[in-house]
């Protein structure tokens, strides 16, 4: 029976449609990459404001970051893209439009993310490092940064995978990434299974790739935690799936 | 600069508030070069921020303290325009490479290895160069005992090691004044006694030493003067001998909670 079914199956024009869907994951890459960029960078503003002791400065932060994270990416796309054209006002391209929209929403979990990793680091640090006689901001460079760093990486990898599937979303505005081509391509084959079946695929094995990657950067962070951190390094990338950290012992 | 320069470190009159909580009621104190200090005292009564305010982590709100001769006085808070903030920030920074300090938690740093937890200090505080001061850091390890685990990561080590890196990192700033704040209370039984005896090695050295412990015997052996600590203030000083007797009934009571416990 289920031989049948998959006779029916035809991938040929999916692999004949192969560099418009490459050029499509192409465009899903550049999106997510630059608004994953912008998006940390807005995320450490965000994140500063929300500790600045200027109350106003304070406030303001809280009051954008929980605006941000109320609005859908799809809402905020509409809004930009249609909405803010009919009131004669901006017409953006696509590409901008969702590389704006993606950062914008993301730099309030970032903000969120780094606050959280920030208050993480013990306060002990800190103590310590003034006693040891060094000026703040080498404290800030040296000490802290880099805890807040591995403490935040494995949140803004989460991120990062979520940037890279809501990408698919900006389909809505003509922005021509994977799905969309996708799209095109099963309409004009009548070959919808074929080609979302594709595209999933091809989500499937780009986040996996993500996954490892950012694990490995990880890795590059948390050494200290690693008891025998040469050997493991060197295994590549396969071998270190189920090598995450151990942090067994307690401090 | 007149007869009060004898004195290593002298507080006058310094309080410490956190917002509206007074945590620190204006206390007098004097620690004689080469002194050995054992602060005593319950839990939250303040043994803690004292410790932080003489090392100038957490500045007293206000009051005097006189260290080696140089005279500190809180200045005003510039919220405005934290850039008038710079020079305090500064003179703070320098003032406290003089004075060393060891925490119950170690606070080593748990992203460099021991010998750049060491290094650190050295670099930034005495102008020392990669190489020189990872040189220094190894040998201010030996005298600890650690220069073996120079490659090694706290991770890898126990409390007693790692306490032992914090003693080396504020050692090899050459300090006047070594602050400890129960830096063996967070080590297993076993480990204790290897931590104490570099303290009291260090003490018979003659450095001037500042120790919060729970450990009666270890202040009854090294201090040259025990105070004890009650809700924020000093409420008795004298030599061990004279804590024997103690004159308050708070110090008899807290003395008689702890060898009990
Ligand atoms: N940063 C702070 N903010 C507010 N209160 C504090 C702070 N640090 C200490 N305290 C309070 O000051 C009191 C004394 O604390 P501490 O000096 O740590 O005592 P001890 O070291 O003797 O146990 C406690 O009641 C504590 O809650
Ligand atoms: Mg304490």
């Amino acid at each position: 029976m289920t031989t049948t079914v998959f006779a029916a199956l035809d991938f040929g024009p999916v692999w004949e449609m192969r560099s418009e869907l490459l050029s499509g994951i192409g465009t899903m890459a550049l999106v997510s990459v630059v608004s994953f960029a912008i998006a940390i960078v807005g995320g450490l503003v965000l994140a500063g404001m929300r500790q600045s002791r200027s109350l106003p400065i304070s406030w303001a932060g809280f009051v954008l970051i929980q605006v941000l994270r109320g609005i859908a990416l799809y809402v905020l796309l509409l809004w930009l893209f249609f909405g803010l054209a009919a009131q004669g006002g901006f017409q953006f391209e696509p590409i901008p439009a969702g590389i704006f929209a993606l950062a914008l929403l993301n730099s309030a979990y970032l903000a969120e993310i780094f606050r959280a990793g920030y208050e993480a680091v013990p306060p002990g640090q800190k103590e310590a490092a003034l006693a040891c006689g060094l000026p703040k901001r080498t404290w800030f460079g040296k000490i802290h940064l880099p805890q807040v760093t591995q403490i935040t990486l494995p949140a803004m990898g989460n991120v990062f995978v979520d940037i890279i599937k809501d990408t698919s979303i900006l389909s809505a505005i003509g922005v021509a990434e994977l799905l969309r081509e996708s799209q095109r391509w099963a309409q004009f084959y009548e070959l919808p299974f074929e080609f979302y079946t594709a595209a999933a695929a091809i989500y499937i094995a780009i986040v996996t790739l993500v996954t490892f990657g950012w694990r490995r950067l990880e890795r590059r962070f948390s050494r200290h935690l690693h008891t025998a951190p040469r050997v493991r390094r060197s295994r590549g990338l396969l071998f270190g799936i189920g090598g995450r950290p151990s942090t067994t012992t307690a401090s | 600069m007149s007869a009060s320069t004898s004195s290593l470190l002298e507080l006058r009159q310094v309080t410490k508030q956190f917002g509206e909580t007074t945590v620190l009621h204006p206390t007098d104190l004097q620690v004689e070069r080469g002194e050995v200090v054992c602060v005593i005292g319950p839990s939250g009564s303040g043994k803690s921020t004292l410790l932080r305010c003489v090392n100038f982590i957490a500045p007293p709100t206000t009051g005097t303290i006189v260290f080696d001769g140089e005279e500190y006085r809180p200045p005003k808070d510039h919220r405005w325009i934290p850039a008038l903030g710079i020079p305090e920030e500064q003179r703070l920074t320098r003032l406290r490479t003089q004075v060393g300090m060891v925490f119950q938690q170690f606070n080593v740093f748990p992203h460099l290895t021991v010998r750049e937890n060491v290094a650190l200090g050295l670099r930034k505080t005495c102008g020392l160069g990669k190489k020189a001061a990872d040189a220094r850091a190894v040998e201010e390890l030996g005298k600890v005992g650690m220069a073996e685990k120079a490659a090694a990561y706290p991770e890898q080590l126990s409390g007693g090691q790692k306490q032992r890196v914090a003693i080396a990192r504020a050692l090899a700033l050459e300090p006047k004044l070594m602050l400890f704040d129960e830096a063996t209370s967070a080590l297993d039984p076993e480990l204790v006694g290897g931590v104490l005896q570099i303290m009291r090695d260090l003490a018979a050295g003659g450095m001037t030493m500042m120790v919060v412990t729970h450990e009666m015997r270890f202040a009854m052996d090294v201090a040259d003067r025990v105070i004890f600590m009650d809700r924020g203030g000093i409420v008795e000083q004298g030599t061990p001998e004279q804590f024997k007797s103690p004159q308050h009934e708070r110090t008899r009571a807290f003395l008689k909670s702890i060898n009990h416990g």
